[in-house]
C-alpha cells in the first residue's frame, strides 16, 4: 500500500486509516458528520497526495489533449482550468479529469484509482504527437482547503489577496516556503482552493495551514467527509457514478462535452448517446422515510425496478438519507416519487433537482 | 491496542451484540466496540416490531453509520417482547450509552441453552484483542 508524506501525521492525529485506490488514507479523525460540518461552516484541510498529476509539454500538447479530452481546451487562457472526460471510442468514461493550462505546459489531474491506467492511455494515444508526458504524481503533491473561511486563511498564510482569483482559474504564488500552483477548485460544493507544490514542501505547508487556520476552526478532513460533501453537491465519483460503460451524457454532464470542437476520442459515440431517446439518467434523491440508502440498492417506481443507487449515505447537512442513482430516463424528472429497496423493504424517496446542496453566494 | 468498555456481567456475540439474561428474558444491545467501529456516530436504527419472531444468528435489524450499514444478529431465538423506541428515534442514545439507555430489544427466549454459545466478558476481550 502506498503512503503519502503525511501518513505519520494522520496516524499521530488519530486518523482512522483505510485503503483507498491502493493508498493508505485517513477515513476520519473525529467523526464524519463533525468534519463535514466544519467544511460547510468553517474550513477543512485535505491531503490529496494520492491523486494523479500528469504534466504534458511539447509543441503538440494542445492538439494532443484536445484529441483525448471532451471539453474544449482552446477556450482556455493561461491560468484557466477545464473539467471534462477522457472517453474510450464507445463514449465510456476512462476518467474524469481537470486540465490546467499554463504558458508552457498542460497538467491533467486524474483520480487515484485511474492514475496508472490513464498514464498508459495517454502514452498509447500519443503517437504522431510531439509531446512529453511526465507523471509528476510523486514530485508534485497536492492539498486542498475547502469551506467559507478558505479565502481569509489563504490570504493570511500567503500574505496575498486570493479573493479575486476566479472559480476554475489558477495562479502561481509563493505560499510559505514553496512556489505553488493555487487553483480555485474543489470537490465539496464549497468555496476553496487546491494547492500544488514540490513534495519536499508539503509537510511544512500542511503544518503551516493548521498553525494559521486552527483558531479560526480549520481542521484536517478525512475521505469519509470528502465523500458525504461531494454527494450532497452531487459531484460524481469515478467507480460509482462514472465508469468505462457509462457516458458523461447519461451522467448528466453533457456541458463538459464540446461537440463543436474537432474530432476527439469518443465523439461519434457521444453524439449518438446525446440523441438517444431511451436511456438511463443520473439523478439525485432524498429519502422521505427514515432509512439510509447504500450503493447498489434497487430504485423502484410504484414497486417496479427502474434503476440502481450509485452512491447512498446519510447527509449530515440535511440529516436524512440521500443519494444518486441511474434510473430510466422517462422516470428521471425531479419530484418523481420513487422507492429504494433497503434490506428487502421499500422505503419512500423522491427525486430532487441537482445539486442537493448549493452554497449561498457570499 | 484500544481498551474497550466491556461490562463483566454481560454475554457477548462475535457479531458484537451483548445480551443480559434474566430467567426468561434477554435484553440485547451492541457493544462499545461496535460503536467505535461506526466512528461513534449512529445515524439510523431499524428494529423489529414487538411480537416479531427472531432467530439466533439471524439478522433482526440494522444500524447505520454515516458511511455504512451494519446488520444486527439475534443472540437467541424467541419473541420480541419490548423495543427501545426512544433509541430508534434518537440513535445517538445508543452511541452515547450502548449498555444502559441504548439497549435495543428484549427477547423472550425459547431455549436458555442458546446463551451457552455466547462469550463471557473476558473471552470477548480476548476475541477483540485477536482481531486488532
Amino acid at each position: 500500500m502506498k503512503r503519502t508524506l503525511l501518513n505519520s501525521w494522520h496516524k499521530e492525529h488519530k486518523g482512522r486509516m483505510v485503503e483507498f485506490a491502493d493508498w493508505e488514507m485517513p477515513l476520519v479523525y473525529t467523526s464524519i458528520s463533525e468534519e463535514h460540518n466544519i467544511v460547510r461552516q468553517k474550513a477543512g484541510l485535505f491531503d490529496l497526495s494520492h491523486m494523479g498529476r500528469i504534466r504534458v509539454k511539447g509543441p503538440d500538447r494542445m492538439r494532443y489533449l484536445q484529441r483525448l479530452f471532451t471539453n474544449d481546451l482552446s477556450e482556455l487562457v493561461d491560468g484557466g482550468i477545464h473539467y471534462g472526460f477522457f472517453c474510450n471510442p464507445q463514449g465510456g468514461v476512462m476518467d474524469d479529469v481537470t486540465i490546467y493550462k499554463a504558458e508552457d505546459y498542460l497538467m491533467a489531474v486524474v483520480n487515484a484509482c485511474n492514475q496508472a491506467k490513464i498514464l498508459n492511455w495517454m502514452k498509447t494515444n500519443s503517437s504522431g504527437f510531439n509531446v512529453d508526458i511526465e507523471d509528476t504524481s510523486i514530485s508534485i503533491l497536492m492539498l486542498a482547503i475547502q469551506g467559507p473561511l478558505s479565502v481569509e486563511i489563504m490570504n493570511e498564510l500567503a500574505d496575498a489577496d486570493f479573493s479575486a482569483l476566479k472559480k476554475y482559474r489558477f495562479t502561481v504564488r509563493q505560499i510559505y516556503r514553496a512556489k505553488a500552483v493555487v487553483s480555485r477548485t474543489g470537490y465539496t460544493g464549497e468555496d476553496g482552493f487546491e494547492i500544488y507544490c514540490g513534495s519536499m514542501y508539503l509537510p511544512a505547508l500542511w503544518d503551516r495551514f493548521l498553525d494559521v487556520g486552527y483558531d479560526r476552526g480549520l481542521r484536517p478532513i478525512g475521505l469519509g467527509a470528502r465523500d458525504t460533501l461531494r454527494t450532497e453537491a452531487c459531484m460524481p465519483l469515478y467507480g460509482n457514478e462514472l465508469d468505462e460503460h457509462t457516458t458523461p451524457v447519461e451522467a448528466g454532464l453533457e456541458k463538459f462535452i464540446k461537440f463543436s470542437k474537432p474530432d476527439f476520442i469518443g465523439k461519434q459515440a457521444l453524439t449518438l448517446a446525446s440523441q438517444a431517446e431511451f436511456s438511463r439518467k443520473l439523478i439525485c434523491f432524498e429519502m422521505l422515510d427514515k432509512a439510509v440508502p447504500r450503493h447498489g440498492q434497487t430504485v423502484t417506481f410504484e414497486g417496479e425496478p427502474i434503476g440502481r443507487v450509485t452512491t447512498g449515505t446519510f447527509s449530515p447537512t440535511f440529516k436524512k438519507g440521500v443519494g444518486m442513482a441511474y434510473v430510466d430516463q422517462v422516470k428521471s424528472t425531479p419530484d418523481t416519487p420513487v422507492e429504494i429497496e433497503i434490506h428487502d423493504k421499500l422505503f419512500k424517496a423522491v427525486i430532487r433537482p441537482r445539486p442537493l446542496y448549493k452554497r449561498r453566494k457570499s | 491496542m484500544t481498551e474497550y468498555d466491556i461490562p463483566s456481567d454481560l454475554l457477548y456475540a462475535k457479531t458484537h451484540e451483548w445480551a443480559k439474561a434474566t430467567e426468561k428474558e434477554v435484553t440485547v444491545g451492541i457493544t462499545s466496540y461496535a460503536v467505535i467501529q461506526m466512528d461513534k456516530e449512529i445515524v439510523n436504527i431499524e428494529l423489529p416490531e414487538k411480537g416479531a419472531r427472531v432467530k439466533k444468528g439471524e439478522s433482526f435489524g440494522v444500524v447505520d453509520s454515516v458511511k455504512a450499514a451494519f446488520d444486527l444478529y439475534a443472540p437467541v431465538t424467541g419473541e420480541v417482547t419490548d423495543v427501545n423506541k426512544p433509541a430508534s428515534e434518537r440513535p445517538e442514545i445508543v452511541a452515547d450509552s450502548p449498555y444502559v439507555q441504548g439497549w435495543l430489544i428484549k427477547i423472550k427466549m425459547n431455549d436458555p441453552n442458546d446463551l451457552n454459545d455466547l462469550m463471557k466478558a473476558a473471552d470477548y476481550k480476548n476475541f477483540l484483542a485477536s482481531h486488532e
